[in-house]
Order: C-alpha cells, then structure tokens, then sequence
C-alpha cells in the first residue's frame, strides 16, 4: 500500500509532538519510521499496539496526566502511561476542554 | 489576476447567474415550488422559517433572507409569501432591491388568491429567465470574490492535505484584496488561542473568545458529555481523539492571515479579509449563513472514509445549492479511488507526491476556474431537487 517504501511511515508533524499520524496500518511487532512533512527520516520505533492508518502512535513515553502533543499543542491530556510506540486514541487521552 | 464573473448594478461580481425565488417563511416554500418549476435557471430555496419563532431568532431569520437576495450569485429574485408571515415579504424584497437587481415581491394577500401569485409569478420568471441566459461574464479581479472554508467528514488526514492546502488559498486570496470566511464555532474549541493571536483588533480578540466561550457554556449547561458527538464516531473512527484535535486541524484552513472580525448568522463581513461567523457547525444552517452573508463560492475539505461515500457531500442530505457552488476536496489517499467524485484530490501531498503549497496551487486554479463558470462536480450530480435549508435557532420556539 503505501508507495514509499515497505516499512509503514509515520508523521512527526511538529518538532515538540509527542505523538505521530500512521500512514498505513501497521502490526504489534512492526518497526514503523518516524518522518516530518518533508519526509525527512527522524527515527524508528517499534510498535507495541497494532494501529490503524492515520491513527497516532506514541513516540516516546507519555506520563499519566501529561498534555498529549500535535501541531505543537495540545490535544487532550492522558488518562494513563502510554509506552512508546502504544496507539494513541479516545481510550488513553481525554480532552482537556469539554 | 482576474476571472470572468457576472458585474451587477452594486459593483458585486455573481460567478453564477441564478433566479431566486425566495419565500418569506415556510408556508409559502409550496408557493416557491410552483412559480419556479420547469423554468431555466430558477432556484427555489426552500427554508424552515415558521410563525414560531421570537426576537433575534427572527431578526436574524430576516437579516439573512435579505443576505441572500443579495447575494452577488443571484441576479434576480421573487418574494413569495402569504401575507400573514411572520417576516414581511415586502420588508424582505425591499431591502433587497437596495441593490439595484429586479426584485419582484407577490403574495396570496395582494394577488387574491394562491393560484394567481403561482401565475403572476410564474409570468415574471419566465421572462427574467430569458433576460438571465443572455447575459454574458466580464473579466473581473480576483479582490471581488468571497470564499467560504468549511470542512466536514474529517479524519486525520484533513488536518494533514486539504485543510493546510486550503489555508494557502485564503492567504493568496486575502493577500489579494479579497474575502475570507470561516465559521463552525464549535469546531473552534481548542484552537481559539492561535486564532486570537491572529486578532485584528483587541475587539476581535475579545469577540473570539466570547463567541468560544459562550458555545462551550451552552454546551455545559445541558449536562450532556459532548463527547462521542464532538469528535463525532466517524472522526473518531478517522484517528481523531478530542475536539481540540479536531479544531486544531480544522483551524488550518483559515491560512495565517488577521483575523479582521466576528460577525453573526445572517450577517455579512464589512471588509475585505479573514472573518469569522458564529455559528455551529450544522451544515445545513451553515450554507445559508455562509450564503447570507455574501459567500459566493464555498470550498469543503472532507477526510475520508464513510462520509466521503457519500456523492453528494458529506453527513447530510445536502444536494446542489445553485445559489453558491461548493468545491469538494478529498484528502483520505485510502479514499482514491472516490476523487472522481472531488474537485481537488490532495491525498497526494501524504503519498509524497506534491507538497501543501503545490495543492494549494491547484485549489487555486479550481477556484477561478469554478468562479468563471466551470461546473463543479456536485453542479453536475443528479441529487434530488428538492431541500429544506435551515435558520439558525438560539430561542425557544413557541
């Protein structure tokens, strides 16, 4: 699926993001490349969940209750640790606001 | 630059030539039917104002049926109503007449009968009609057009391809002398901060935060968790976890320009420039206010998945509203196979095909092209004809 190349990318949209878009689906198991906008390689991270495309996966370890990052701000803070390389969704961050 | 738009007698430039007919509530929206059917070029807008409604509910009702006579896309509209509406169809026609356009206003109560309105009326379109399809476009500059951002069906990949693409279209645009707008307040939560830095005036400042603050109140004080409908089950399906996530990515497509002002539903900007309407984000309000307030071509971002199966837009019945054609952009490269169905497909930019600005620059051509007459893909899907267009409600109805 994804033309790039065979390992899944994921994009690191900001530098202060904590947290990176799939661009594909990917398995526990799987080494996933962590990429900017300009497809600039940042690093490796294997996966600890199975992700579904454009879902986020953890690039390093979120503390409970630490501000989850993307855009270089926050969207939402987390309900519990989330190991690097964990999806990132509705069941471990909560929205700060509403 | 320029395109080939409509001049009219106001010094606004329509890039569609339509027949409005218009009723003044909704009692007359069978009225509109009857006069309209079978002659080119008319639009029947059919809407939900009642008798039921109170005092900045029909205020605002009233601003924007005015608004939307007035809309440069129409080049001339029918009032129809009973007499006894609740919003005067003469009030309405008359405001609209301000603007030079020929503006004909009939009702049951001056014609004598429903029978003799539909037949009165149907006299008079049918000879704007013909007067409408002779007219011819004019080159005119890129300043007069007014856009609308709006984005729907959203999943990660919005915030990621067509929103930030559309972004470097309202900034061309603005830097142009032209108009931007954006709305959907609650859609906005999470992301006012970067809007406020980007406040006018300290005014504008302020009217932000209060448009976000009193949509989160009303939000709160029903005692309902929004969340589950804000994001929504698709965009949650989509990869997008809390509102702010959505906001942030939706913000994007207001480019990085000032924000110029806040105005209301019904209302219209007084300024070239970025602005923002408060509103929520339910479409169908939306597009009227959009309209109302001068819009005369809209650009909708739509992810992928679900909603982008859906031909005719996204997540509601909306079919064409000929009075401001709606540009459908496809973000989702999972999605590909649908962009015969979109205007612009800007999965691209995720498959590392083309960068935002290089996406942005084909929006761009789509939007002059669109606004000098090339159909748009909904201008050219066979939807049902008919649709029941929404005024916003704050009150209670009675």
């Amino acid at each position: 699926m994804n033309p790039l190349n065979a390992t899944v990318r994921a994009l690191l949209v900001h530098p202060k993001d904590n947290i990176a878009t799939l661009m594909n689906r990917a398995d526990s198991g799987d080494n996933v490349v962590i990429t900017d906008l300009e497809l600039m390689r940042l690093g490796t991270i294997r996966l600890e969940d199975s992700i579904e495309s454009f879902h986020k996966v953890s690039v390093h370890e979120i503390t409970s209750g630490e501000h989850v990052i993307k855009f270089g701000e926050s969207i939402g803070v987390s309900s519990q640790r989330i190991p690097q390389g964990s999806h990132v969704h509705v069941h471990n961050v909560i929205s700060d606001r509403l | 630059m320029s395109f080939q738009g409509f001049l009219r007698s106001d010094g606004k430039v329509g890039i569609r030539n339509v027949l409005l007919v218009l009723p003044a509530g909704q009692c007359a929206n069978e009225l509109a039917l009857s006069c309209a059917i079978d002659i080119p070029t008319t639009f029947p807008l059919l809407h939900s104002q009642p008798c039921a409604h109170l005092g900045e509910d029909n205020t605002a009702a009233m601003n924007c049926l005015v608004g939307l006579g007035r809309n440069a896309n129409a080049a001339a509209v029918l009032v129809v109503g009973i007499g006894c509406d609740s919003l005067s169809a003469d009030d309405i026609a008359s405001q609209i007449a301000l603007t030079g356009k020929p503006v004909q206003c009939l009702t049951v109560e001056k014609c004598g009968s429903w029978e003799e309105v539909i037949t009165q009326g149907r006299v008079w379109l049918s000879a704007q009609s013909n007067w409408i399809q002779q007219c011819s476009r004019t080159t005119v500059d890129d300043a007069l057009l007014t856009l609308g951002v709006k984005c729907g069906g959203s999943d990660a990949t919005s915030a990621l391809a067509g929103n930030p693409a559309i972004g470097h279209v309202a900034d061309r645009l603005i830097d142009q002398g032209g108009t931007v707008i954006f709305s959907e307040t609650t859609e906005l939560i999470g992301a006012e901060h970067l809007l406020m830095r980007r406040a006018a005036t300290d005014q504008t400042k302020y009217q932000i935060q209060q448009a976000i603050d009193e949509t989160a109140q009303r939000i709160r004080s029903t005692g309902v968790d929004p969340r589950g409908t804000q994001p929504t089950p698709g965009n949650i399906r989509g990869g997008l976890t809390t509102l702010e996530e959505k906001s942030l990515g939706g913000v994007l497509k207001t480019g990085t320009r000032l924000v110029m002002s806040v105005f209301g539903w019904g209302e219209a900007p007084t300024s070239p420039g970025l602005h923002m309407m408060d509103c929520p984000a339910n479409v169908p309000q939306l597009v009227l206010g959009w309209a109302a307030a001068g819009v005369q071509l809209l650009i909708f971002s739509v992810g992928g998945g679900l909603p982008a199966r859906i031909p005719s837009l996204i997540a509601s019945n909306l079919g064409p509203f000929p009075l401001m054609p709606i540009i459908k952009i496809l973000s989702n490269p999972h999605d590909r196979d649908l962009r015969d169905c979109f205007d612009v497909y800007c999965g691209t930019v995720l498959e590392g095909h083309e960068t935002l600005e290089m996406a942005g620059s084909r929006i761009w051509e789509r939007v002059i092209s669109t606004a000098s007459g090339a159909p748009t893909y909904l201008e050219t899907y066979p939807a049902p004809a008919v649709h029941m267009w929404e005024m916003l409600v704050r009150g209670p109805t009675v």
